[in-house]
């Protein structure tokens, strides 16, 4: 949420890093590498 | 308010990737002073700078910050200082530096410093990079939200960089403070911010809310206080998570259509630069395929166009040397300045270019924004060890040297996967240990070539750096098990534009890492030098003597000529000097691991650094010191054990010692700065002792299975 990531931002996930575990997300414009959990968190402050 | 050096404090503040650092150094040139914030290992970057005006100030540059509500221990560093104001680095006046770019989520930060009260300049960076994407600013509306000044630049162009020293002469002539806030408290926050005011005797209602609302850790209030402040808490039921939540949100809504209105986009079209390189770069296959071609290409420059340097630095050294060898009288502190201190300071600057160079390209791969994607990209194989993709880093530069490897773990929030990082990264085979690789691999393997191309000797190189790379994973796997985790891991990191670097901020970088390896090292190595030249130098009165009179006996009998006589006066006056004693002393430890007390001797002054094995060698075999490796080599491969004709040097004992100096701590100057990051002798102790343990052990293992 403080990276910017707020509702109803476009949140694309472009690929899985080549030995697992992390992903590459595409949020607006901005590229960031985030864990299984992390990408999870977003999800549930997507909803608030 | 008071400061240590009573100039008005202007921190730098702003997001990472804002190219906040850049502008900083920028601004700064030369005049930097590195040292540590207060009780934490995060580096403070200040400069004392004068404004236009002749007004003196003070600049920090502050670690790059997303919001008020921090997630590592740097974005608490920052919380910590700017809301208590007798903090010695309390800022009276902000330069914030923001992504033209990224302006939506940089300014979160912006709006929330603006309501702490904070006299503030903005910066809008990499205009630029705006300019060419098609982004139109229009400054002036954002300039009527926020009630600052705004202003344009780019590092890179240069362009707006002379507007910033005279907007801060203006803001802290005026003393520009915003005279509403930008974020409406909510009832309940307005409670509890009113409650914490009136108890803390501030009159920034917003500073009240974040202190009540960081409670728990923040390091200045007193237990009273602290205590208070928690019962307000409890009284009102004030849920800090759901109410950063709604501030958040609150000040994107407001600050969003401003954005909008300042920065006009063009549609993008499509896939930018950046996704094309990542396409390849982060590919699942071609990913680590570049990364490690990218690292061989790295390793290859820092031997081949080091060579050169250095070899100007060993013999300006050895001239040096010779030069106060002839123009002095001979005395002890002759010998001290030659043999003790000289010797010394030529084992740490003949590292420099190496280090250097290293350096260079690893800044340049930072700058880029490549590594950030060598961290995710190797993030869940470093998890399986305990550490973090940001160890990737350390263990990298550890090929150079472990120095910079383990100053370079600082950026790892979590304690258990940085102490991991910093005690395995010295196991990677350093440029420190070549010299020694070198010597003995010979004895090991012979020099041929396989189908005419691939030469076994370098065959055998890899192997030793294949052997420090599984010591890594068997020890990391260990620690991972025993140490215990205070705090939660995560990785969430901007994987930024690819950008082509700021060649003045990378020489800064550059520069200010040499210079700190030279003076934090090489005070130890120096030191360390100092006393193995006196252990060397002296002994027993009686039986230095008598060594003298020895050698020249056999000189005689032998009809040696001059320099024969003085390489094996000194060779004898090594035996029985003091170092000589503990050799002799430990020879019963390392004898099953097949090396006698010379070995002995050379391990003890290996620890100053390991390429000091090869000059403990040429003077052990009296070869002089200017000899090379091969002659160095000869003698070894002549020496037999006393009263049998087995060979000291074979295949079983070099490759136990090759194994021994693969793992073993022989560093001082590692220990030191290992010490240094983790506020205790202990950790250099435990690392000292684990991978000496692996040493005798490997060692131990190879010598009797090939014996």
């Amino acid at each position: 949420m403080n990276l910017g990531i707020m509702p109803k931002t476009k949140v694309t996930m472009v690929r899985k890093s080549p030995f697992g575990g992390a992903f590459y997300i595409k949020i607006d414009n901005i590229q960031m590498a985030m864990r299984e959990s992390e990408a999870n968190t977003i999800f549930i402050q997507d909803i608030v | 308010m008071t400061h240590k050096t009573g100039l008005p404090v202007v921190a730098v503040l702003g997001n990472p990737n804002s190219g906040k650092s850049s502008l900083f150094n920028y601004l700064t040139g030369m005049r930097q002073d590195v040292s540590n914030f207060p009780g934490v290992t995060v580096d403070k970057k200040n400069a004392s700078m004068v404004l236009p005006s002749g007004k003196s100030i003070q600049i920090i540059d502050f670690p790059g910050t997303y919001s008020v509500f921090p997630n590592s221990a740097e974005e608490k560093l920052v919380i910590n200082t700017i809301t208590n104001p007798s903090d010695p680095n309390f800022p009276d006046a902000v330069l914030y530096v923001a992504d033209v770019t990224q302006l939506d989520r940089h300014l979160l930060f912006a709006t929330q410093i603006r309501d702490l009260g904070f006299p503030m300049v903005l910066i809008l960076n990499m205009v630029d990079i705006a300019e060419t994407s098609g982004i139109k600013i229009n400054q002036e509306v954002l300039e009527n939200y926020l009630g600052c000044k705004v202003i344009l630049t780019s590092v890179r162009t240069e362009k707006g960089m002379n507007e910033i020293m005279p907007a801060l002469d203006i803001m802290l002539a005026n003393n520009m403070r915003p005279d509403h806030t930008l974020y409406q408290l909510s009832d309940k926050e307005n409670t509890v911010a009113a409650a914490v005011a009136a108890m803390l005797e501030t009159t920034n209602l917003y500073r009240a809310k974040l202190i009540a609302h960081h409670i728990e850790w923040l390091n200045y209030l007193s237990p009273t206080q602290k205590e208070g402040i928690i019962k307000i808490n409890k009284a009102e039921d004030f849920n800090d998570i759901r109410y950063q939540v709604l501030e958040t949100m609150n000040r994107f809504g407001h600050h969003s259509p401003i954005v909008n209105k300042t920065t006009a986009k063009c549609p993008t079209s499509g896939k930018t630069w950046t996704d094309k390189i990542d396409n390849w770069i982060t590919h699942k296959i071609w990913g680590p395929i570049i990364f490690f071609t990218i690292m061989l290409i790295v390793f290859q420059s820092i031997y081949s166009w080091a060579e050169l340097p250095m070899e100007w630095i060993e013999k300006g050294f050895a001239m040096a040397g010779s030069f106060l060898n002839d123009h002095l009288q001979d005395s002890w502190w002759s010998d001290l300045l030659i043999n003790g201190v000289l010797a010394g300071l030529g084992g740490v600057l003949v590292f420099v270019p190496q280090i250097t160079i290293l350096f260079l390209l690893i800044a340049l791969l930072e700058e880029s924004g490549y590594m950030s994607r060598v961290v995710y990209m190797f993030d869940s194989i470093m998890q399986h060890l305990g550490m973090n993709g940001r160890s990737m880093v350390s263990l990298i530069s550890s090929g150079a040297c472990a120095i910079p490897a383990i100053m370079a773990t600082r950026t790892i929030s979590n304690q258990k996967e940085r102490l991991i990082t910093i005690l395995v990264s010295p196991l990677i085979s350093c440029s420190a240990r070549l010299p020694v690789y070198a010597v003995l691999i010979g004895f090991v393997v012979p020099d041929v070539k396989i189908w005419n191309v691939i030469n076994l000797q370098g065959l055998a190189f890899m192997g030793l750096y294949l052997l420090g790379i599984i010591g890594v994973i068997v020890s990391s796997l260990f620690f991972k098990k025993i140490l215990k985790s205070e705090s939660t891991s995560y990785l969430m990191i901007e994987l930024p534009n690819y950008k082509p670097p700021i060649w003045k901020n990378v020489f800064l970088l550059v520069k200010e890492k040499v210079l700190s390896f030279i003076i934090g090292a090489g005070k130890i190595i120096l030191l360390i030098s100092m006393i193995l030249w006196f252990l060397a130098s002296y002994g027993p009165r009686e039986k230095m003597q008598q060594s003298v009179v020895s050698a020249e006996k056999y000189s005689i009998e032998n009809g040696l000529n001059d320099d024969e006589k003085s390489h094996l006066i000194a060779s004898y006056k090594l035996e029985s000097s003091y170092i000589g004693h503990l050799g002799k002393f430990i020879e019963p430890a390392i004898k099953p691991l097949g090396f006698d007390w010379k070995i002995g001797i050379a391990l003890l002054t290996s620890f100053a650094a390991r390429e000091v094995f090869v000059g403990t060698m040429a003077t052990i075999y009296s070869v002089g010191n200017d000899s090379d490796e091969m002659t160095i080599r000869q003698k070894m491969a002549a020496e037999m054990r006393p009263g049998t004709n087995i060979k000291i040097y074979n295949p079983a004992s070099a490759l136990s010692l090759l194994v021994f100096y693969v793992f073993a701590m022989q560093c001082m100057s590692t220990l030191a700065i290992t010490r240094k990051e983790t506020n205790t002798w202990k950790w250099s102790i435990v690392q000292f002792s684990y991978m000496g343990i692996l040493a005798y052990l490997g060692a131990f293992t190879v010598y009797h299975l090939l014996s």
